[in-house]
């Protein structure tokens, strides 16, 4: 009941002002409500807050004696038996009950963590927006002070971007303080709904308002002002509740868009731009004073002050002083220096350049690497060092298998034929068994080898290479090859 | 497999059907010359496993089950003034002449009867009122405990633990193992069947052979790395300690004896490093167990097969 009444009283609030807005003395009431309104839900809270569980007193003090007098009375018929005190009651010897309390306070608030958070706040909340829309279309006066204020943002991006726009046929004075104030309040309660509903869809209509109103007008905001409000909105477009991972991802994200933006487009250097403001004003103004100056003397005048070195124009010995001309050259260096900025851009720019130059010869590169890894492994496979040629035979053949996806991991190779049983045929899988365990002898033991453990590895190694190009498909073929596998 | 080892595991499996690999773990723990923790529930056959063994093998056996009021001295022997003889006389304990001692319930026993048991096992010898006695050559304990009903028992020690070489568990048979035990107890006890296969020379002989297995330095680099990747788990707060990785080498050499090599591969330390190092381990997770964490350290601690693989050899 209360809050009902809050809130049609808030609305009658509303409607009053803009009627008194209506008859032409609304600059304080615009006021009021632009700051009042959004206001409301915490004066809402304040004055109106619910009983919270908990504040409701208890029925009874705990750990109190019941005094005699007061706390019960004689049974009356009637009474409920489930109030009768049997202990005092057998202690005096007649029936006493406890009186009745009287019942809680009926409203019940559901904790919060945010009273906006509640579904009856939120409908609240996008009340505010739509209703100072409506507001905006319907009265006169606002529709045309929202197309004066169209007028005056066009007028400021002409100021900066040299476009011409079609302005809105407005009186003239036509005050803006109207749609101004209604906008604001559209535009609190629509932010207040977005963030309180934690919905997605919303914050992203917000964005591209945002940079729909940005483009219309011509006039951005600042990159750093448009990268925060766009990582603002990130973290409500990202999944909640936000992670540290997610967090760190949208910084990240945002950082790296700054940096980009400041390589790219980094914009108009202010200060650069006034300095070059500043010199260009001076020289055209001391141009104008030299020239003028310079035509008022006598041709003749002219070129005897230039033979003796003396100044062009009479008064001219005092000249600019020096110091003057110091603190302008200054400022010329100064503007001239290249920013930090671009150094980076140098050094990007100069990486580039070196990519461009190297990574046309990389493949050769590459393949050059590739054909002296081939010449070491036959150097290897036939050196005499046998242990070394078998291990490099079959570390070749686990090679393999691992490139045509029959890897086991990182168990040992003795165990792999066990583990590949029924996907290779038997009578493979029994000598890759024993190429196994002659790579074990070869790899821990220091037990001499014969050329027969050589071939045995080498045959294995060969056995295995046209098994895996028999069965392998195009994908399983390039990668085998990759490898080095290739048929004999 | 070597004849003699297979030999030994046919005769015990007359008795204990259906447990060959704990079997031939304990084994391997024996030719290594470690003593072994069993960690089980009652009644799945520890104590039948042990005169078993102690048979196949020709062990004296002896077998201890642990009260709270066994005493040190029980264990390891007295001295007692003998009035005939005008001196104090030594009387043996049950370590003093058996080869293989069984006992059970350890966590049963008193601190200090634990330990009294602990220090013979390490240094293989007893000290009684300040005389020397060796114990028997070979000398091997299993240790039993139970997990189950806590009330009353001492738990060993994480630093007590460590002196065992393996713990390992027997666990329920399976239906045919529990079948075969049944038919095999109708009318005999399989126990009388189980002849001796292995002299204890021949133990002595074999435990020689597997010290002299040589390893490698890819191995010990192995050994090593699994050791470090324990210590640097987010999960466990305490590694496997030095003594960890001595016993791990040691037993890895004993499995390779036991497939008749002379030399230790990646595949040996990978195949005990489990039970070697699970009860040295110290989790902060108490989400996993430490068979669990230690398995996922075997995936990733890269195995010397694979080391390098074969461009580490063409960089040779």
């Amino acid at each position: 009941m209360k809050g009902r009444i809050f809130r049609y009283g808030a609305w009658l609030l509303l409607a009053g002002c803009l009627y008194f807005f209506e008859n032409g003395t609304g600059t304080r009431a615009a006021l009021l409500l632009a700051l009042l309104v959004p206001a409301l839900p915490a004066l809402r809270r304040l004055f109106f807050a619910p009983d919270i569980p908990g504040e409701i007193p208890a029925e009874r003090p705990a750990a109190q004696p019941e005094s005699e007098a007061g706390d019960v009375r004689e049974y009356r018929p009637g009474d409920p038996l489930n109030r009768v005190h049997w202990k005092l009651s057998a202690k005096r010897g007649l029936l006493l009950v406890r009186p009745e309390r009287p019942a809680p306070s009926g409203e019940t608030a559901m904790p919060c963590t945010h009273p906006m958070l509640a579904r009856r706040g939120r409908r609240w909340l996008l009340c505010l927006p739509l209703f100072s829309f409506l507001l905006l279309l319907l009265i006169p006066s606002a529709r045309l002070g929202a197309m004066a204020l169209g007028n005056r943002l066009f007028a400021a991006s002409e100021a900066v971007n040299r476009y011409i726009y079609q302005r809105f046929a407005v009186p003239e004075g036509q005050s803006v303080l109207l749609a101004a104030a209604l906008l604001i309040l559209a535009l609190d309660g629509w932010i207040a709904f977005t963030a309180a509903s934690g919905s997605r869809a919303m914050a992203l209509i917000t964005l591209a308002a945002c940079a729909g109103g940005q483009i219309y007008f011509g006039l951005p905001l600042p990159g750093a002002v448009n990268i925060v409000l766009f990582a603002l909105a990130g973290l409500a477009l990202i999944r909640r509740p936000i992670g540290k991972k997610d967090a760190l991802a949208l910084a990240a994200a945002a950082l790296a868009a700054a940096v980009i933006m400041l390589l790219i487009w980094p914009g108009v250097h202010a200060p650069t731009e006034a300095a070059s403001e500043r010199a260009r004003d001076w020289l055209g103004r001391a141009a104008g004073q030299v020239s003028g100056a310079v035509r008022q003397v006598p041709a003749g005048e002219l070129e005897a002050r230039r033979t003796h070195g003396r100044a062009l124009i009479p008064g001219g010995e005092a000249g600019q002083p020096a110091e003057r001309f110091r603190l302008i050259t200054r400022e010329a260096a100064e503007i001239a220096r290249p920013h930090w900025i671009d150094y980076l851009r140098i050094a990007l720019l100069l990486l580039a350049a070196a990519a461009v130059m190297i990574v046309p010869f990389l493949p050769f590169l590459w393949l050059n690497a590739r054909r002296k890894q081939r010449q070491a492994l036959e150097h290897l496979l036939s050196g005499a060092d046998l242990p070394l040629a078998v291990c490099a035979a079959i570390q070749q053949t686990a090679a393999w298998l691992d490139a045509a996806g029959l890897s086991m991991g990182n168990a040992p190779y003795r165990d792999w034929a066990e583990q590949l049983a029924g996907r290779l045929p038997e009578d493979y899988l029994n000598r890759l068994r024993r190429g196994a365990l002659l790579f074990e002898e070869a790899a821990y033991s220091d037990h001499p080898l014969t050329e027969n453990h050589r071939q045995q590895a080498l045959a294995l190694m060969r056995e295995t290479g046209d098994l895996l190009l028999a069965r392998a498909d195009r994908r399983g073929r390039l990668r085998l090859r990759l490898e080095g596998c290739a048929r004999p | 497999m070597r004849p003699e080892i297979a030999g030994v595991l046919d005769e015990i499996e007359k008795a204990v059907a259906g447990k060959r690999p704990v079997i031939e773990k304990i084994l391997t723990a024996m030719l290594a010359g470690g003593h072994v923790l069993l960690d089980d529930v009652p009644g799945v056959g520890k104590t039948t496993l042990a005169v078993a063994l102690s048979r196949a093998v020709g062990l004296r056996f002896q077998r201890v089950q642990f009260t709270p009021d066994v005493l040190p001295s029980d264990l390891v022997g007295f001295s007692m003034y003998d009035q005939a003889a005008g001196g104090f006389r030594y009387h043996a304990g049950a370590l003093t002449n058996a080869n293989l001692v069984l006992g059970d319930e350890i966590n049963r026993a008193a601190s200090k009867t634990q330990s009294a048991l602990l220090e013979a096992m390490e240094e293989r010898q007893l000290t009684v009122d300040g005389n020397t006695y060796p114990l028997p050559d070979p000398f091997l304990v299993i240790a039993t405990q139970n997990s189950v009903g806590a009330a009353g028992t001492q738990p060993l020690p994480y630093a007590q633990m460590d002196r065992f070489l393996v713990r390992l568990s027997l666990g329920y048979p399976d239906h045919a193992a529990q079948m075969a035990m049944l038919r095999a107890r109708q009318d005999a006890d399989p126990l009388e069947q189980v002849a001796c296969a292995l002299t204890v020379e021949g133990l002595r002989a074999l435990q020689r052979q597997a010290r002299a297995v040589s390893a490698r330095d890819e191995v010990l680099d192995y050994i090593t790395r699994l050791t470090f990747a324990t210590r640097e788990d987010s999960r466990v707060e305490v590694g496997v300690s030095p003594r960890g990785a001595l016993f791990l080498d040691h037993m890895a050499k004993a499995h390779a004896c036991m497939e008749g090599r002379d030399y230790v591969t990646g595949a040996d330390v990978q195949a005990v490093f489990i039970d070697v190092c699970a009860h040295r381990v110290v989790l902060r997770d108490q989400s996993v167990t430490a068979a669990q964490a230690l398995g996922d350290v075997l995936k990733r601690v890269e195995n010397p097969d694979r080391q390098g693989g074969l461009k580490g050899l063409l960089k040779r």
